[in-house]
């Protein structure tokens, strides 16, 4: 019973309760070894990019031979619309800002930059807290063009799809797939860690995505108000005043934490089952957030802003709710740039970064920050070859790592080719061919996050089709 | 002559199948799609349903008790109140539908006309609540909730920045089309600036050899996975075809997705010119128009069949939209959505089946011989019907039943309860309610994405649905994480006390006048908001519990406080019933 409290097992108690135990108990028994390390506090956190990431107008090459190439060749409509001849311009070479590398083996004499407004992002490189790792994306075993159009090795179903990637990202499956990675990885803790709190090891701070879905630990969504609860009960117009109230209170409690109430109905069952999920969890947390002395680092209002907010105040409190590994879940979207990618691409970007590092701040604010990993996520890259103002569906894409335990300031992976003819696309549009699988990203994540071979092998089926299993960007 | 009688059962639903793996050892429907690389899934087998005892040779769909008729109104309208159930109780279901059909469209366009015309202030405003007014109280039900399904199909989103008359028209199109034909859907779908504005094929160019600049495949490829045809080929019960190694077979390759690009090219806003600079006045809700010198000129071939070059921009797009239409996947994958929507989270084979059938004649003809449908390829009417009166599905033996999303709960809520003046645009709750953690988590055409507000294949994780393999879309919305968002949102409404832009007036007033009469004796009390609100259907065990809570809430006897006791009594009964279980699923098996 590692995955549910005592206390909330005792409460759950009805036939299907005990069923789902039962069922628990079997996987666990399935396991030999808990191995996984779950001393000290570690946290990951993972921003997923909506709509599919333009990596190639994010990082940028710097050397003129690569750019022209890209600007004059391969996307000229698209800087055009940056205007990029204007040495204000973004895009313009002259303003990129410079990520030099600690290692520059396999550049073959390329850099490389990040747009203009991205300040925070070449300090933190500089830092040597960001690593960019080129050219990510679901993979079952390595593919070159040539074997993609003889169809000669097996690729990840249902390519360019927008739900089927961002499935297939967060649980290596196509829509509709049980499980995801981030929930994997937390199933290993809770296995390991009987102790540990099964809601609480891993929090979206927005959508249920698969991502976080595991089969003992339940995603909980932190809501945007944590002081909300149930008004009917909360709310002192409603009870308050009655001589009864307090017995009505408690009677309410009562009814309210009753899985058992639903009927025959499968549907009626798991709704009922949710709603007690949902009031328990919420009064835990509402608890908690009240004790927490609160973040001073301000946050960009926006969305994601609020989201890595929220993930540092549960951060903050997170002994009240017993656990020392965490993963969370934000999300932002936009990023599905088929037209006006120079008016729209520009905010996202610094809408990110300023996120980021306002939450970078206020992990050194909290002490936490050498105990996170912040990395992307996202559909996938877009074609390198644009459509006027955009950029269409693609596969790889560039991505991110940030966190005071990341061997930053380099960069890891292989930089594909700007030849559109050459074997790291998939055709003329200049669909980039990942060269590092989302599950060697993923396993030099869990590592650093404790899990030993096996539990990462487990979660990730497909890594033993890959030389490296960890691609160094963790500090261990 | 058959009797609903499964629509008559009483509150306890004793259900054979409880759907976790099955307690008479069959394997769950449905599956796990496996993952990448893995070893390829045995076809998932259908569940045998167990036999059920023969019906008898159907005659007449009678709504035969008031409980009946609650559920069916649930089903095909936003819900009815005791007036409505007293109207048509006693009649043919069929008859009702009929008489649904007849009723004409009521165009959205021209208050919006007027008030862009007027430069008035809360325009996004007003239009919103033009569409929740119109659900809450159109007599044209059916058609409304036609509207609101169809708008989680052909899926556009609304935001701060969206023209108010060409989001209109849209709505018109979903209106005038509810009950027309799919392909005429589609073909005014695709010339409405709303859907090329929102997947970026309005002014889209053909390619350019020079700067490689290629056409934007968002429209091609979103018109083929969610519009038309789906990823993966279909059998006409909406499972999926598989090949020799027991895949499923893609529909289409990327290859096509580039040539169907090229269609969409060359087509504006009415007007003189490609870049609009002298659009007509009406050019944001009229047609798009085709401009030859941003076609494509070569030939696009995809899907087995080839447009030649030098074709007209608009016969290019009428041409494709015909031959994607012919594909046999049309009629499962609309037809299993539209299911979903109406009657079932997760529909058995053969129910999606009869009504693709429904949809690939243009015609079902009900029990007592109603004929709906004009007889063409299809044909909504003919698809509706089949969805609504198909006899199976109303016996209990068609699926375990429907989450219904949270914006039919709420309207419902509204309507069974007789709500006055049910006025949108003087609520702040619904000017957005798309917050999830403290609203609805869903607003009319303001799903986050093209994607809808869920997927028609979501199958949530860690539930029991989940584990038999069920498809149950609303849990994506319907949640852990959601749950007290709803709950509060009703709550408000339920206690008066929601925000009003207009203080000095009182909008969605509740009227407890009948639930007061039996305001001291609990049990009645309850029942009454579990018959108007669920048909009945509180497990045994649920309505209890709510016995108890509002017992435990005294009636103090002081003059000064009596009426507030009574009020609040009421309140918590209602809030706790709308919160329940049976009024978030219907249909379920039995």
């Amino acid at each position: 019973m590692a995955n549910i409290s005592r206390r909330s097992a005792l409460k759950g108690i009805s036939a299907f309760g005990l069923t789902g135990a039962t069922g628990m108990l079997s996987t666990l028994g399935a396991h030999k070894a808990f191995a996984a390390d779950t001393t000290g506090y570690k946290a990951m956190v993972c921003i997923f990019l909506k709509g599919g990431m333009d990596h190639a107008d994010f990082i940028l090459p710097t050397d003129t031979a690569s750019y022209n190439q890209l600007a004059n060749t391969v996307r000229p409509s698209l800087f055009n619309q940056y205007n990029s001849d204007d040495p204000s311009s973004t895009r313009a070479r002259e303003s990129l800002l410079a990520l030099n590398p600690r290692t520059t083996e396999g550049l073959e004499g390329r850099s490389f930059g990040a747009p203009s407004n991205l300040t925070a992002m070449q300090n933190w490189f500089d830092n040597g807290e960001l690593a960019v790792v080129a050219n990510v994306g679901p993979l079952v075993e390595p593919v070159t063009r040539d074997q993609y159009a003889a169809n000669s090795v097996v690729v990840p179903p249902r390519l360019f799809s927008h739900n089927d990637q961002q499935s297939v990202w967060m649980s290596l499956g196509v829509e509709g797939t049980q499980t995801g990675w981030g929930g994997k990885f937390a199933d290993a803790v809770l296995r390991a860690d009987p102790g540990h709190n099964a809601q609480f090891t891993a929090m979206t701070m927005t959508s249920t995505d698969v991502f976080l879905a595991g089969e003992l630990a339940r995603q909980f969504r932190a809501p945007n108000n944590p002081a909300s609860g149930l008004k009917l009960e909360t709310q002192r117009g409603i009870l308050g005043g009655h001589a009864n109230a307090d017995e009505t209170r408690e009677v309410l409690a009562r009814y309210l934490s009753d899985s058992g109430l639903a009927g025959d109905a499968v549907l009626k069952q798991d709704y009922s089952a949710a709603n007690v999920r949902a009031y328990e969890t919420s009064q835990t947390y509402r608890d908690g957030i009240a004790n927490a002395v609160g973040i001073s680092t301000p946050f960009p209002a926006t969305s994601l802003g609020g989201q890595l907010k929220r993930v540092a105040e549960a951060m903050q409190v997170r002994s009240l709710f017993g656990v020392n590994r965490q993963i969370f879940y934000c999300a932002t979207g936009g990023y599905d740039t088929h037209n006006s990618q120079a008016n729209a691409l520009p905010n996202l970007q610094s809408q990110l970064v300023e996120a980021m590092d306002a939450f970078r701040n206020a992990m050194i604010e909290i002490g936490e920050w050498n105990n996170v990993a912040l990395f992307t996520g996202s559909d996938f890259g877009r074609t390198s070859v644009d459509n006027g103002d955009g950029t269409d569906h693609g596969w790889g894409g560039h991505h991110f790592v940030l966190g005071g335990a990341v061997n930053g300031g380099d960069f890891y992976g292989r930089f594909p080719s700007l030849d559109i003819g050459s074997q790291d696309y998939t055709d003329q549009r200049g669909r980039l061919i990942p060269t590092t699988s989302v599950e060697q990203y993923a396993a030099t994540l869990g590592s650093w996050f404790g899990l030993d071979d096996g539990e990462i092998a487990a979660a990730l089926p497909n890594l033993s089709n890959f030389d490296q299993r960890n691609l160094g960007f963790m500090n261990t | 002559m058959r009797q609903l009688t499964a629509l008559t059962g009483l509150a306890i639903v004793l259900a054979a199948c409880s759907g976790g793996g099955g307690s008479d050892g069959s394997p769950p429907t449905g599956g796990t799609p496996p993952p990448i690389g893995g070893t390829p899934t045995p076809a998932p087998t259908p569940t045998p349903t167990p036999t059920p005892t023969p019906t008898p040779a159907p005659t007449t769909i009678i709504l035969e008790t008031e409980a009946g008729t609650q559920r069916f109104l649930a089903m095909s309208t936003f819900g009815g109140n005791q007036g409505a159930i007293d109207t048509i109780v006693g009649t043919d279901a069929a008859d009702f539908l009929a008489a649904e059909f007849a009723k004409p469209a009521t165009p959205f366009l021209p208050a919006a006309l007027t008030r862009a015309a007027a430069d008035e202030s809360n325009q996004r405003r007003a239009l919103t609540s033009d569409i929740w007014n119109a659900f809450m109280n159109n007599d044209d039900q059916l058609r409304m909730r036609m509207t609101f399904a169809l708008s989680q199909i052909l899926v556009v989103s609304e935001n701060g920045g969206t023209d108010r008359p060409m989001f209109a028209n849209y709505v018109d199109i979903l209106s005038r089309n509810a009950f027309g034909n799919y392909r005429d859907l589609l073909g005014e779908v695709t010339y409405s600036p709303m859907m090329a504005q929102y997947l970026t094929y309005l002014r889209n160019r053909k390619s350019n050899p020079n700067t490689g600049r290629m056409p934007d495949e968002n429209y091609a490829r979103e018109l083929l996975q969610l519009f038309t045809i789906g990823l993966v080929e279909l059998n006409m019960d909406g499972t999926p075809k598989l090949d020799g190694n027991g895949q499923p077979i893609e529909t289409y390759t990327n290859d096509d997705v580039g040539e169907i690009a090229k269609v969409f090219t060359g087509l504006s806003l009415k007007g003189t010119g490609f870049w609009n600079r002298d659009a007509a006045e009406d050019g944001l809700y009229s047609p798009l128009q085709g401009f030859p010198e941003e076609h494509e000129p070569g030939p696009k071939t995809f899907l087995g069949t080839t447009i030649p070059e030098f074709v007209e921009p608009t016969e290019t797009v009428d041409a494709a939209l015909d031959h994607i239409f012919e594909h046999p996947n049309v009629a499962p994958f609309v037809s299993r959505q539209l299911i979903q929507r109406f009657t079932q989270s997760s529909p058995d084979p053969a129910y999606v089946r009869r009504v693709a059938e429904a949809f690939e004649s243009g015609r079902f003809v009900a029990e007592e011989g109603q004929t709906f449908g004009t007889g063409e390829r299809g044909d909504l009417e003919a698809t509706l019907a089949a969805i609504l009166l198909d006899g199976e599905m109303l016996s209990g033996r068609a699926g375990e039943g429907k989450v219904r999303e949270p914006v039919l709960r709420f309207i419902h809520a509204m309507r069974a309860l007789d709500f006055a003046d049910r006025e949108a645009f003087n609520e702040r709750l619904l000017n957005d309610s798309s917050d999830p953690s403290d609203r609805l988590g869903q607003h009319p055409f303001r799903s986050p994405s093209v994607f809808n507000f869920y997927r028609p294949g979501y199958i949530a994780p860690g539930t029991q649905s989940g584990e038999a393999g069920m498809t149950v879309p609303e849990f994506q919305l319907t949640n852990e994480s959601t749950a007290l968002g709803f709950a509060n949102f009703l709550t408000d409404f339920l206690r008066d006390g929601s925000g009003r832009y207009d203080n000095e007036r009182n909008t969605f007033i509740p009227d407890y006048s009948v639930a007061l009469q039996s305001v001291d004796d609990p049990a009645a009390l309850v029942d009454y908001f579990d018959a108007i609100l669920t048909g009945g259907r509180l497990s045994e065990a649920n309505r209890d519990e709510i016995i108890n809570v509002v017992s435990t809430y005294e009636i103090r006897t002081d003059e000064n406080q009596i009426e507030q006791d009574r009020l609040r009594r009421v309140q918590i009964a209602a809030i706790l019933v709308v919160n329940s279980p049976a009024f978030a699923v219907q249909n379920e098996a039995r």
